[in-house]
């Protein structure tokens, strides 16, 4: 989604700053973006004030409800999909080749 | 600095809370309120080892190791008593419980109280038509995320509905420019990170 996305709207992504925490991830607001999801993700008490400040300075309110929305509902959605054993298509394996992630056997596709 | 929680956001962790509170397909009202309270304090000591119980060691592992699921660990689940779709309800509530509570923590809101469970016998709600279909649990129709809880037909519109108040609905998923707040891409960045986070390759 975030490459289509990307290619469609005509926003350019450093998918490798998913991965790489040094890269920048091309977007004027992915720095904040990206820290604020650690934070969130990783309930750091210490850095979560510190991001929420910075992409409300660059987003706004809103911003950062929406950003604490997509943290948490991908925290729901990575659980799901672990959990019923739906495996990575195609295009995300050819994805995860390209950024050097070894997509476990169960999660691959078996055709 | 604390951000204020919209109405539509507020509701539905209201919504969440009193629903995990009620009884379910297969666990009572006060089964399930239980179940969040294990998921949250498991959420809270990571690092803690796994509890000796069966339902424990199945909230631990959905709630801090999900990846670590394997289709022979759910079979031994069923063996010992804890079938299929008990084991969908815990993986909802953990998923949901999870999801509002990284959502409060992010906005800098304390985590919603859960309601006292509400008395009745489990409903026994369960579809009809689910199957399996290239999943580990049935699912209605092949399994993918908009159908991963669809054996229970109450979690699975309680997940559409944190999903779309959350993030996107199904319908907008479809709007590669969407703006709420920020940016679709910018949206993508956030849900691609968390996934990586988790380790979750979807």
């Amino acid at each position: 989604m975030l490459r289509v996305s990307s290619n469609r709207t005509g926003r350019p992504v450093e998918l490798r700053s998913i991965v790489d925490s040094v890269t920048h991830p091309l977007l004027p607001r992915g720095p904040q973006l990206l820290a604020f999801a650690d934070a969130a993700v990783l309930r750091d008490v210490d850095e979560m004030p510190v991001a929420r400040a910075a992409v409300f300075a660059s987003a706004g309110p809103a911003g950062v409800v929406r950003a604490a929305g997509c943290a948490g509902n991908f925290e729901m959605m990575n659980r799901l999909l672990d959990a019923i054993g739906v495996t990575v298509n195609a295009p995300g394996m050819t994805l995860a080749d390209g950024l050097g992630l070894d997509v476990p056997m169960h999660l691959r596709p078996t055709s | 600095m604390l951000v204020e929680i919209p109405t539509a956001e507020a509701a539905l962790i209201q919504r969440t809370v009193a629903g995990i509170s009620r009884p379910g397909a297969t666990l009572d009202g006060a089964q399930r309120r239980t179940v969040a309270l294990r998921s949250r304090g498991f959420a809270a000591s990571p690092d803690d080892p796994p509890p000796v119980d069966l339902l424990g060691e199945l909230v631990w592992r959905l709630t801090v190791a999900p990846q670590t699921v394997r289709p022979e660990w759910i079979e031994r689940l069923a063996t010992a008593g804890i079938d299929v779709a008990t084991y969908v309800e815990v993986l909802s509530i953990v998923a949901r419980i999870t999801a509002i509570d990284t959502f409060c923590f992010a906005v800098g809101a304390p985590p919603a109280d859960l309601p006292e469970a509400v008395d009745g016998p489990p409903t026994g709600d369960i579809a009809p038509d689910a199957a399996l279909d290239g999943g580990w649990v049935p699912t209605v129709g092949i399994a993918w995320p908009p159908s991963a809880l669809s054996l229970l037909p109450a979690e699975h519109e309680a997940m559409h509905d944190l999903h779309a108040v959350l993030y996107l609905s199904m319908d907008e998923m479809v709007d590669m420019d969407a703006d709420r707040g920020i940016h679709r891409t910018e949206m993508e960045l956030i849900a691609a990170r968390t996934s990586h986070l988790n380790e979750c390759f979807y």
